[in-house]
């Protein structure tokens, strides 16, 4: 391959890993942070970074350091990027047989495995299986499993773009908003960790996909890993619903450390609040009117919370999203936590023991 | 600036207007009266209520005065709220995109068209807001 081939190559390796991130809806700022942190080039917004990485440059290691940068960026993503998680407590020792089966599952031949750890191309993914398809294991004990997902964007329709019969039968609007939906692949993930006796369920989030959503696509991940397990455990070993996250609601509000940046609660004087603040930078704790309300009732039932804390990268943060139909309830359940703002896997592990502590 | 100098200011140049004058009145004693963490996060809304005009949107003329040189109670923040999103945005950043007419959306990295519509201002109370707040009254 000549020097020119090369750098042609190296180029678009580099934008590889750039499009696929931009298809996974990063979070701009961060991946300008995880940029910056690399020292790699970086712009406000997608079009002019795109243009920068395609510019030429005085050597071709320069397009060898991108690559790498961008590779590290983009695999960190597809392991710590937002996602939800439920958490089943399973025997240790069974966990340590699990673990080994999980090589064993996946699916060389698969429509996702030949581009694997990147995504196929959007032409392919249209004709893709939405059910999960194990695509990567590791030593650690991780298995990928890829699907096909759709996901609901509203967009803002300009009226300009019409002819003027269209812009007549709206004029009486102010605002149109169209619902698309459109496909993604998804990279779920299922963690088995024999020194914690815990097997954790990962729903990529990457674009967001509602809570209805979420709450759909957990039960098919468990019931299909019980039935791979069925015959070389001879059980299921995903039972019981798994870990309930309601109880955390109240330890993380609690838990002096971090920012409270959303609460949902309920009150003895019948009413519901959602309560959010305007910045990561501010704690719903400290806020005057959130304080003296507490103080005015005493106590209220906290049934959905969203919390960050400081790191280097960023913002990461944990959810609880609960109902307030739990809020306070006998048997309050809520079966899945989401993990977001994440770099890599320190801010990942620190937010997943917030969690699950 | 003690509170009655910048009432006296705001006499003197108000002097042709006396609507607006009194509003501005009106609003440096929303500003002196008020505890600082209720005034981190003002409204043209609230402020069109501290004004007490009876044409609420005359108000703006108000405000313009107040964020001036000459009495500079108010200085205006910026915030990107798109949906559920809600960024602040420094100002530079805003007169770049107002000079360019290209605003990239914080979170998405996307190009937003009709960015003016998403860009909504509060205000905050300047230096001499604060300071004004600390001094005797006449």
């Amino acid at each position: 391959m000549t020097r020119l081939e090369n750098a042609h190559t190296m180029i678009a390796e580099a934008i590889a890993y750039l499009d696929a991130l931009k298809r996974r809806s990063i979070s701009f700022r961060l991946l300008q942070n995880e940029l910056r942190v690399r020292d790699l080039p970086t712009a406000k917004g997608w079009l002019p970074l795109l243009e920068k990485y395609k510019a030429k440059v005085s050597s071709p290691t320069i397009y060898e350091e991108w690559t790498a940068g961008l590779q590290g960026i983009y695999w960190n993503h597809i392991l710590y990027g937002p996602k939800a998680v439920r958490v089943f407590k399973v025997e240790k020792d069974v966990c340590e047989k699990v673990k080994k089966l999980l090589p064993g599952l996946v699916s060389k031949k698969s429509e996702f495995a030949k581009n694997y750890p990147l995504p196929i191309s959007e032409t392919e993914l249209q004709k893709a299986t939405f059910n999960p398809t194990p695509t990567g294991s590791d030593d650690a004990g991780r298995l990928v499993l890829c699907a096909k997902r759709v996901f609901k964007a509203r967009e803002p329709i300009e009226l300009n773009d019409f002819d003027d019969e269209i812009k007549d039968a709206f004029g009486n609007y102010d605002e149109l908003i169209g619902v698309r939906c459109g496909v993604t692949q998804a990279f779920d993930r299922i963690d088995v960790l024999p020194e914690k006796g815990e097997i954790h369920v990962y729903i990529d989030l990457s674009p967001m996909i509602s809570g209805e959503e979420i709450t759909r696509a957990f039960p098919f991940h468990i019931d299909q890993f019980n039935r791979w397990m069925a015959g070389p455990i001879g059980h299921p070993v995903l039972v019981d619903g798994g870990v309930n996250f309601y109880p955390a609601i109240a330890k993380l509000y609690n838990d002096a450390d971090g920012r409270i940046i959303r609460l949902g609660h309920a009150t003895g004087t019948k009413s519901i609040k959602e309560e959010r603040m305007r910045s990561k930078l501010l704690d719903l704790r400290e806020e005057l009117f959130h304080k003296e309300g507490i103080k005015a009732i005493k106590d209220t039932d906290a049934y959905s919370i969203s919390k960050v804390w400081d790191t280097a990268s960023g913002f990461p943060k944990a959810v609880i999203p609960g109902h307030f139909s739990m809020a306070g309830a006998e048997k309050a359940l809520v079966r899945y936590a989401i993990i977001d703002g994440c770099a890599g896997i320190t801010d990942f592990d620190m937010i997943l023991s917030k969690l699950n502590n | 600036m003690r509170r009655d100098q910048a009432e006296a200011r705001v006499a003197e140049d108000l002097r042709a207007n006396p609507q607006i004058e009194r509003a501005c009145k009106a609003i440096l004693e929303f500003a002196a009266s008020r505890s600082e963490e209720v005034l981190q996060h003002i409204t043209f809304g609230a402020l069109a209520r501290a004004s007490q005009l009876a044409d609420p949107s005359l108000a703006v003329v108000a405000i313009q005065y107040l964020t001036g040189d000459r009495v500079h109670l108010l200085e205006p923040r910026f915030e990107f709220i798109d949906g559920d999103l809600i960024e602040a945005i420094e100002i530079s950043e805003v007169n770049e995109a107002r000079r360019n007419g290209t605003f990239y959306h914080p979170e998405t990295g996307d190009l937003v068209t009709d960015f003016e519509s998403k860009l909504i201002v509060h205000f905050v109370l300047s230096d001499m807001g604060k300071s004004l707040r600390n001094s005797s009254s006449v």
